[in-house]
């Protein structure tokens, strides 16, 4: 019998502004497994990641989300931190004035109480911290400034790897992880979410562009367009679109569609 | 207002002769003149462009009698800021408006360092005088014989005789003319030229908790007088508990050139005070001056920091921190007068509302004609933790030279929704969330306080509670 899925997505459909970016997204992500989720800008990758995460200003208007078969919607930010969801933000912003030792303290102090878990003192914190802080490069004097706080784009991405490591999530979600990375930068993120990859946890791993994936190989891969996921494949269909772009697919939905139908609505098909 | 105008007048007319200094007739008669002042410009009210946002009418509707005198070791409220602050090392302590001879204790002043009390100071009184600058309950035989308490004594009447209302006229603002005429008691600290004297001096200030049942005031007034090259640092503390109280309180100060305060006032009044503050400073060349002023109580409080940087190279840095709650209206007016060149000016004030909370906060800065080569920077930012919370906030930069270098920002806010839901993503709870983005915001107050022991115990205090301010509930 097969295990109730991590994460269950059916027909999620959320406005902006009252402008609907997610069309009716499906998805399903068991534990262990790693998808990546790549579109073009405006096709609501990251509206996707906040509505998972439950972020305000976004209007969940249809369809529902269940983490390991419990709905996620109803969930404050918090709750869901508590029950193992972890988003690392593709803009992480700047605390000043709270400095990430304190911070990281008392978020993984949290997820440990939610767990029924011993919570850790300031050594045993600093301890438990210098182990993950090892695995993204990131040097201790990191910990005394304030969170993201004058950090560089690798940096702050860094940081938000870290955090992962340090709090341990169930699932994952990566939005655009990639983005502003130099070489260096990227191998580092990817060395480190690739060491967290676990048979418990899943990740899905939200990218624009395709080189990510060369590093954190995906099981599944699925392209989002007009807020639907429009094509799921393996690891090659990455390959594709880094190719040929994102217009073939475009032009697909456009002849699939019979006449007189919007634009942007398509079926699912999936190529193995 | 007319009313509470005369019920003043007559409070100056009866009180006068039992009054300190009463028997002195430069004293008296600086009595009389002020009330004089006070008779023809009366309370300010709203039309005043300075009290714009700020009605004295609840002040006025009230009948205050002078505060009596407290039972010797009558119980005082407790402090939420610097609940340390009876063991301090020098300390002042003054209940309803005197000095507190037996909880009070100068001990070991550095050579040239004279504290007393201006009561005793105006009366004449050296025996009195002379116990306290040295600290101890002294015979007037002691007194006599005793050749440094006598001469602290003597130049304590000379001094008072000297400055007193020099940095404070009496004739343009209503209140400090009130001041002028009925202060009952304070502190007159003279450091003399050279010497530096490094450990904070306590002045502390309390309306005995002793279920008073009728409205009280107290009016003090101190005087700081800094010769050249000397430092001191003091730290002005009110605090009062329930019951009905009016505070007046004026302290000018004269800093030297070359000489440097540091002045903290911590302002704690109970719920149902109205308290009204000014501190009038006049910086010679090269003087260097710090304020901060921590207002988290009474009904009304307001704060005026008045700052004459009067000769070239003189440095003013104002930094404030106001927490006002439901049921209560926190006032800040500070003027940075820049009024020789080459001065520099800094000032910083946040304020955090919460409930139905109000707060005033007006910064005016003036740069004379030939105050050239200024340097003033000001700023305020506010935080509104409730929709019912409001601020008024008023940069006023009035410059008349040309060769300067002015900012000024005003801000009002809220907590960062984009900070605030990366801490809730990490699991901390939305209450805990807002409590560190307070805390945050108010650290860097806290964090530019130069006085290290003052720092640590304010860090300590409001970070404790920090987590009930955010949560919207009444005290600190």
């Amino acid at each position: 019998m097969a295990a109730v899925p991590m994460l269950t997505v059916k027909d999620l459909r959320a406005s902006v502004g009252g402008k609907p970016i997610l069309r009716g997204i499906d998805l399903t992500v068991n534990a262990g497994e790693v998808h990546a989720i790549m579109g073009p800008n405006g096709s609501g990758k990251s509206t996707l990641a906040n509505v998972l995460a439950g972020r305000e200003g976004y209007e969940v208007t249809g369809g529902e989300a269940l983490y390991d078969g419990k709905s996620l919607l109803g969930m404050a930010p918090e709750a869901r931190a508590r029950a193992g969801v972890f988003l690392s933000f593709q803009y992480p912003v700047e605390i000043p004035g709270v400095s990430n030792a304190y911070f990281l303290k008392a978020a993984v102090n949290a997820v440990r109480a939610a767990r029924g878990e011993q919570t850790l003192d300031a050594m045993e914190f600093l301890s438990h911290v210098r182990a993950q802080m090892k695995l993204v490069e990131m040097d201790e004097k990191f910990l005394n400034r304030a969170v993201n706080e004058g950090f560089s784009g690798g940096e702050k991405k860094r940081n938000e790897i870290l955090q992962m490591a340090v709090l341990a999530p169930k699932l994952a979600i990566l939005d655009e992880t990639d983005s502003g990375l130099d070489i260096d930068a990227l191998r580092i993120v990817s060395r480190g979410v690739n060491a967290l990859r676990a048979p418990d946890r899943a990740l899905v791993v939200i990218t624009h562009y395709q080189r990510l994936l060369d590093y954190l190989v995906p099981d599944q891969t699925h392209v989002l367009l007009g807020g639907r996921i429009v094509k799921s494949g393996g690891k090659e269909l990455a390959l594709m679109l880094e190719e040929r772009g994102y217009g073939w697919l475009e032009d697909e939905a456009k002849n699939a569609a019979p006449p007189g139908e919007a634009r942007g609505r398509v079926r699912e098909r999936t190529v193995s | 207002m007319k009313l509470a105008r005369a019920r003043s007048l007559a409070a100056m007319r009866r009180e006068a002769p039992s009054l300190p200094g009463a028997a002195r007739p430069s004293v008296a008669g600086a009595r009389r003149a002020a009330a004089a002042d006070f008779a023809r410009l009366g309370l300010p009210s709203v039309r005043d462009e300075d009290w714009k946002y700020t009605s004295l009418v609840p002040l006025c509707e009230v009948s205050f009698v002078r505060a009596a005198a407290a039972a010797a070791a009558a119980t005082l409220p407790t402090s939420a800021l610097l609940p340390h602050v009876l063991r301090a090392k020098h300390l002042l302590l003054f209940v309803n408006g005197r000095l507190d001879v037996a909880r009070s204790h100068t001990g070991d002043l550095p050579k040239g360092v004279v504290v007393t009390s201006l009561a005793a100071a105006a009366a004449g009184d050296t025996a009195a005088t002379a116990a306290v600058a040295e600290g101890t309950a002294v015979t007037e035989d002691e007194a006599v014989a005793g050749g440094t308490s006598a001469i602290a004594a003597v130049t304590a009447t000379a001094l008072l005789e000297e400055h007193l209302g020099r940095n404070a006229p009496g004739d343009a603002r209503g209140l400090v003319a009130e001041n002028a005429a009925l202060w009952a008691d304070g502190a007159l600290v003279h450091v003399a030229a050279g010497v530096a004297f490094d450990e904070p001096l306590h002045l502390v200030f309390v309306a005995a908790a002793d279920g008073a049942a009728e409205p009280a005031s107290t009016h003090v007034r101190n005087l700081i007088v800094a010769e050249p090259h000397s430092r001191v640092i003091v730290v002005e503390h009110y605090l009062s508990a329930a019951g009905v109280r009016y505070t007046n309180a004026v302290t000018e100060a004269q800093v030297r050139d070359g000489a440097s305060l540091t002045h903290y006032k911590l302002e704690e009044e109970g719920l149902a005070t109205f308290h009204w503050g000014s501190l009038d400073v006049s910086l010679l060349g090269g003087a260097r001056f710090s304020s901060h002023v921590l207002a988290v109580g009474g009904r009304l409080a307001r704060s005026e920091v008045h700052v004459g940087l009067d000769a070239e190279g003189a440095e003013a840095r104002l930094f404030g921190l106001y927490l006002p709650g439901t049921g209560q209206l926190i006032d800040t007016l500070t003027y940075l007068g820049h009024h020789r060149p080459r001065c520099t000016s800094e000032e910083l004030y946040k304020g955090v509302l919460r409930g139905d909370g109000r707060a005033v906060w007006t910064g005016r800065v003036f740069v004379a004609k030939d105050a050239q080569e200024t340097s003033a920077r000001q700023t305020n930012r506010n935080v509104l933790l409730s929709a019912g919370a409001h601020v008024d906030a008023r940069p006023q930069l009035e410059i008349y030279a040309d060769d300067v270098k002015c900012s000024h920002g005003a801000a009002i806010g809220r907590l960062d929704a984009d900070a605030l839901f990366y801490l809730r993503s990490r699991g901390i709870d939305e209450a805990e969330a807002r409590a560190m983005l307070t805390g945050a915001f108010v650290s860097e107050i806290v964090a530019s306080i130069p006085t290290r022991e003052l720092r640590t115990a304010l860090e300590q205090t409001l970070n404790a509670g920090i987590l009930s301010l955010a949560a919207n509930t009444g005290a600190l």
